[in-house]
């Protein structure tokens, strides 16, 4: 959704590619935009198109060389005088090996996070360095306070202890 | 003065809350688990005797059956001395301190006291424990030589894990107590 908006914004060309084939519906591109914004932004470009068809070229190629190497058999490779090949083991062991990473990453990502969750008794949830030192602005009148990070014991005195509160509407709220 | 409710845990199991009042500032929370059920400790037993069973037709070997008996009894054992808690207690002194105390199935106790002078509030919080966010009660700790810094934080009621409403009641309550406690103490 942002790379639309951006697009529309910079009035870059549109890109769409169909199987194989792409055309580009040029339209005139913002020139008087920065030049670090163009680089940074994620919208469609003529390089970035001519980048997606190279690898989708090389892609291909390279995956008919590995159907050539699978299924043809040795000898017949050996006589078009191509004999340098790794060992056709590799041809099933590496799409197994590449499947079964896949499946232990999602195991091990879900470990790592449970693991690196903090403890129910560490001060990191409740504090940090950054809440310690942060600097107080004083308060001036009719203006928006100053962001700060409010210690723990005021916020549960506004939640729990106020009287204005009743359970039920800040319990929805919470 | 005493009085009990019921509330509920995380997972929707029922507790039960004691409060007793021994003094206007000295006051007494019982948050008790519900027993261990015997469905599931049936459950248990069965699934430990099939899989030896199983295992017994794998290998013709009758020791399994016999070890399958132990590791169940001991296994029993150890569970209600070790790990299930059939009630935890915070006593909260204002002049004194708070205690809290767990005390397992097996009749074994565990107390655990911090004195005034290092608490610095006790607080609701909410952190993410497993795949929840959870609310739970716990004490703040200062160092009294740095008054303005939580030096630890302690949670309580960790093996009951109360809901909400059970832990405002505990709050308001125990700030009760620390509101007077620092009122009439001497120290600025």
């Amino acid at each position: 959704m942002v790379a639309e908006f951006r697009s529309e914004d910079l009035g870059a060309p549109l890109l769409r590619e169909e199987e194989g084939h792409f055309h580009s519906v040029t339209g005139p591109r913002e020139s008087e935009a920065t030049g670090k914004m163009v680089e940074k932004s994620p919208s469609p470009l003529p390089e970035r198109a001519i980048y997606g068809f190279v690898l989708f070229l090389s892609s291909q190629f390279g995956f008919i060389l590995y159907l050539v190497w699978a299924f043809i058999p040795e000898s017949w490779l050996h006589s078009f005088g191509l004999s340098y090949w790794p060992q056709k083991y590799w041809a099933i062991a590496l799409p197994v090996y590449l499947l079964i990473t896949v499946i232990i990453v999602y195991v091990l990502l879900f470990g790592i996070n449970m693991m690196s969750t903090s403890p129910l008794s560490s001060i990191q949830i409740v504090t940090d360095n950054y809440a310690k030192n942060q600097q107080q602005k004083k308060y001036q009148e009719e203006s928006i306070p100053a962001l700060r990070d409010i210690p723990i014991s005021e916020v549960n005195q506004m939640f729990f202890l106020a009287d204005n509160f009743t359970p039920k509407t800040e319990l929805n709220c919470l | 003065m005493e009085d009990e409710r019921s509330f509920s845990d995380i997972c929707g199991g029922r507790l039960a809350l004691q409060r007793r009042y021994y003094s206007p500032f000295c006051r007494e929370f019982c948050v008790s688990c519900p027993r261990l059920s015997l469905r599931s400790l049936t459950a248990v037993t069965c699934t430990v005797w099939l899989a030896a069973y199983g295992l017994f037709t794998l290998c013709e070997n009758s020791m399994i059956l016999s070890a399958a008996i132990f590791i169940t009894l001991l296994g029993l054992l150890g569970y209600l001395h070790f790990v299930k808690i059939d009630q935890e207690t915070l006593l909260i002194i204002d002049s004194l301190g708070i205690q809290m105390t767990s005390s397992y199935a097996s009749g074994k106790e565990n107390t655990t006291f911090i004195e005034m002078g290092k608490v610095k509030d006790i607080v609701i919080n909410e952190a993410i424990y497993m795949q929840k966010v959870i609310y739970y009660l716990c004490i703040l700790l200062k160092d009294p030589l740095e008054p303005h810094k939580i030096s630890q934080v302690v949670p309580v009621f960790q093996s009951a894990k109360p809901r909400l409403d059970c832990l405002i009641e505990v709050y308001k309550s125990c700030q009760e107590v620390l509101t007077h406690q620092k009122a009439t103490s001497t120290n600025p």
